[in-house]
C-alpha cells in the first residue's frame, strides 16, 4: 500500500533523499490514511451530525471539504518536519509543502467520492451538494 | 360514497358554509360528498359570493389531488347540485353551488305576488292587504327579504316547486342525509327553514311521492342573534327586533318542529350580540367578518355527519336531539377563545387539523420557494419545482389558503375573539383584513397557550420552519401519483407529526 500512496504523493513532489526518507519511513501510507480518516470523520459530520435543513448549503458542504483537506494537509506538513527534523534531516519547505498539497487533494477526492455514497443515507442533505 | 346535501339558506348559511369548506379544507372529514346548495334571493349579496368563490376554489383543487384513503388537505368532497344530477339524470344543472329561485328577478314583492292582478279593491287584495303592509308590499326583492320572514316563506316557496327542488329529490338516495342552516333573526333563512324541512318531511315533489325522502335523516342549525346592527329606527332592518322574532320562531318551531317529530337533529347557537355590523341591506356592501358562532355551526354539520344512531320512520325522526354549542369556560373581562377554553371533543375535532393548514400555509408563504433543492421536493418523482410554483393549480391553493388565513384573522377581530393563534392582523385602508402575519419567527409558539415541548438534546434539535423542513423530508421516498398529490399528502402528514410530537 505504501508502494501505491508513494507513486501518489511523488507526482507531487519527488526529490530523491527526501521521497526516499518519507517511503522507508512508511509515511506516505501514513498520511494518506490519516487523510482518508479525515476525509471520512468530516464527511459523516456534515451527513449525519449536522443533518438538517438549514445546513442543506453547498456552501457548508464545501467549507467541511476544505477543513478535511487543510486539516490533513497541515498535518502532513507539521508531523513529517518533526520526524525529520527529529532525526537531523534538513529538507526544504518546498518538499514538505509538495507532498502537502498532495493529501489534500487526496482528501479532496475521497470526501466528494464519500459524499456521493454517505447523501444518499442522509435524511435532509441527500441533495447537497447536487 | 353517500352524500350529504346541505341547504344554507340566507347570508348566514353562506357564512357557516364558508366556515364548514375551510374545516373541510384543513382534512375534517364528515363521511359524505358534500352538496351545498345556497339559497338566497340577494343576487349581489358579497357574502354569498364569497362562500361561492371558495367552494369553486375548493373542488378543483380536490379534483386536483384526488385523494384515496389518505389523510389529506381538501380530502372531503365537495359537489355541486348540478354535478350530482349531472350523474344520475339527464337534465344537467349547471355547476353553482347557488341555485336561483324561479320568478325572482328583483323587483317589488307585490309584483312577484301578481298584486296588481288581483281584482282592485276585490276580497283577494283585501286578503293580501290584511298579511302584508305597504312596505311589505313594496320591498324591493333584489337584496333578500329585508328580515321579513312573511314575504321569504311565500317567494321561497317557489323553490320547493322548481325544477331543481325536483331533481333534487331525483337524485337523494337511502344513505343520503340533509342538513339545514339558517338564522331565526332575520328574512330568507327564518321562512326557509321550516317551509323546506316541510316539504321534505311530507315526500311529495310536484306531484311526485318519494319515500326516501319522506324518511331522510335531516339535521339543521338555527342560529340566533350573535350580532346587532348600526344604525337607527328608519333602517329598514332593525337588530331591535332579532330578540322578538327569534322568541316568536322558536315558540314556531316547537309547535311544528319539534313536537311533529320532523327533524332528528336541531342544533342551537346563540351568543352575546355585543359585536355591531354596520347596517347594510344586503348587496355588494354586506361583508361581515367571519365569526366563531358560524365556525361552531359548521361543527354542527360535522357532528351532525358522524352521528349514526339518527334514523327516521313513515316521515318521524326516532329519538330527535336537540344540541346545544358552549365552551367551557370565559374570562367576563377579557372574552377571547383559544383551544384551550374549547370542550375536549371540540378540541379533537378542529385543534390539530386547523394548526395543520395554518402550518402548511405559512410554509407555503415563506419557505416552500426556498427549498426547491430539498430532498422532499426533488429526490423522488414528481417533483416540486419553479414550474409547479407557478401553475394554476398551485395559484389557486395560495389565494385558498389567503382566505383560510383572512378567516382565521376576522374571527379574531370579532366579538367574540376566536384567537387561538399568536397573530397580527394585516388591514388595509378600509378598514378589511387582507393576511395576517405570526406575532414570533418561530412556528412553534404560533399556537396560544402551546410551547414547544422541551428536549435535552434541544441544541441539536431544528427550529420553527426547519421542523416543516425535516418532517417533510423523511417523506422524501414515497412515490405519489401527481405532484399535487405529493404536495399536500407530504404536507399533511409533516404537519401532523411536527405538531403532536413537540405541541399537542
Amino acid at each position: 500500500m505504501n508502494d501505491l500512496f508513494a507513486l501518489f504523493y511523488e507526482k507531487f513532489y519527488y526529490e530523491t533523499d527526501f521521497s526516499l526518507e518519507m517511503f522507508d519511513r512508511f509515511l506516505y501510507q501514513k498520511y494518506a490514511i490519516i487523510a482518508i480518516i479525515s476525509a471520512a470523520i468530516f464527511s459523516l459530520v456534515f451527513y449525519f451530525l449536522l443533518d438538517r435543513p438549514r445546513f442543506a448549503k453547498i456552501g457548508l458542504w464545501f467549507i467541511l471539504l476544505t477543513v478535511a483537506s487543510f486539516v490533513s494537509a497541515g498535518y502532513l506538513y507539521n508531523d513529517s518536519k518533526s520526524i525529520m527534523e527529529r532525526d537531523n534531516l534538513v529538507f526544504s519547505s518546498e518538499a514538505y509543502f509538495g507532498v502537502a498539497i498532495g493529501s489534500f487533494v487526496l482528501t479532496l477526492f475521497v470526501f466528494f467520492i464519500l459524499s456521493l455514497f454517505l447523501r444518499k443515507l442522509s435524511k435532509n442533505l441527500s441533495r447537497t451538494p447536487f | 360514497m353517500p352524500k350529504l346535501y346541505v341547504f344554507a339558506i340566507g347570508g348566514t348559511g353562506s357564512r357557516v358554509v364558508k366556515s364548514l369548506t375551510m374545516l373541510l379544507a384543513s382534512g375534517v372529514s364528515t363521511g359524505y360528498e358534500v352538496v351545498p346548495i345556497i339559497l338566497d334571493p340577494d343576487s349581489s349579496a358579497a357574502d354569498v359570493a364569497k362562500t361561492e368563490h371558495l367552494l369553486n376554489e375548493y373542488r378543483s383543487i380536490h379534483k386536483a389531488v384526488a385523494p384515496n384513503n389518505e389523510k389529506v388537505f381538501f380530502k372531503n368532497k365537495i359537489e355541486s347540485l348540478g354535478e350530482v344530477i349531472g350523474a344520475v339524470g339527464t337534465n344537467a344543472l349547471g355547476n353553482e353551488f347557488r341555485l336561483g329561485i324561479e320568478g325572482l328577478n328583483g323587483g317589488k314583492f307585490k309584483d312577484f305576488i301578481d298584486y296588481n292582478l288581483l281584482e282592485d279593491g276585490g276580497s283577494n287584495q283585501a286578503l293580501v292587504d290584511v298579511l302584508f303592509s305597504e312596505s311589505n308590499l313594496n320591498l324591493d326583492l333584489e337584496v333578500g327579504f329585508q328580515g321579513n320572514p312573511n314575504i321569504g316563506s311565500v317567494v321561497l316557496n317557489k323553490f320547493t316547486e322548481s325544477e331543481e327542488f325536483n331533481l333534487f329529490a331525483n337524485s337523494f338516495s337511502n344513505n343520503d342525509r340533509i342538513f339545514i342552516i339558517s338564522s331565526i333573526f332575520g328574512g330568507t333563512g327564518a321562512a326557509g327553514f321550516p317551509l323546506i324541512l316541510k316539504n321534505i318531511r311530507h315526500g311529495l315533489v310536484n306531484g311526485k311521492h318519494y319515500d326516501h325522502l319522506r324518511n331522510a335523516v335531516v339535521g339543521a342549525i338555527t342560529v340566533m342573534p350573535y350580532f346587532k346592527l348600526d344604525g337607527d329606527n328608519t333602517d329598514n332592518i332593525q337588530s331591535s327586533t332579532f330578540y322578538s322574532k327569534t322568541k316568536a320562531a322558536l315558540h314556531y318551531y316547537h309547535k311544528n318542529i319539534s313536537e311533529s317529530r320532523d327533524i332528528n337533529a336541531l342544533y342551537y347557537i346563540a351568543d352575546d350580540n355585543n359585536n355591531v355590523y354596520k347596517n347594510v341591506v344586503g348587496g355588494t356592501g354586506q361583508k361581515n367578518d367571519s365569526h366563531f358562532v358560524e365556525l361552531a355551526a359548521a361543527l354542527a354539520i360535522v357532528d351532525f355527519a358522524n352521528d349514526g344512531s339518527l334514523s327516521t320512520h313513515e316521515g318521524n325522526a326516532q329519538n330527535p336531539k336537540y344540541k346545544e354549542f358552549g365552551v367551557n369556560d370565559l374570562s367576563a373581562s377579557n372574552p377571547v377563545i383559544t383551544f384551550k377554553d374549547l370542550s375536549h371533543e371540540t378540541q379533537n375535532q378542529i385543534q390539530l387539523n386547523l394548526t395543520q393548514l395554518l402550518f402548511f400555509s405559512l410554509y407555503l408563504e415563506s419557505e416552500l420557494k426556498d427549498k426547491l433543492t430539498a430532498p422532499f421536493a426533488k429526490e423522488t418523482a414528481p417533483v416540486i419545482d419553479q414550474n409547479f410554483l407557478s401553475s394554476i393549480f398551485y395559484g389557486r391553493l395560495l389565494h385558498f389558503l389567503d382566505q383560510y388565513r383572512i378567516w382565521l384573522g376576522e374571527m379574531k377581530r370579532n366579538k367574540i375573539s376566536f384567537s387561538p393563534y399568536n397573530i397580527a392582523e394585516l388591514i388595509d385602508n378600509q378598514g378589511a383584513i387582507i393576511g395576517v402575519t405570526p406575532q414570533n419567527a418561530d412556528l412553534m409558539q404560533l399556537v396560544s397557550g402551546f410551547a414547544q415541548r422541551s428536549s435535552i438534546f434541544k441544541l441539536f434539535k431544528e427550529k420553527s420552519y426547519d421542523l416543516m423542513t425535516a418532517a417533510l423530508n423523511e417523506h422524501r421516498k414515497k412515490k405519489y401519483p401527481t405532484v399535487e398529490n405529493k404536495l399536500m399528502v407530504q404536507s399533511h402528514d409533516a404537519t401532523a407529526e411536527i405538531i403532536t410530537k413537540y405541541l399537542f
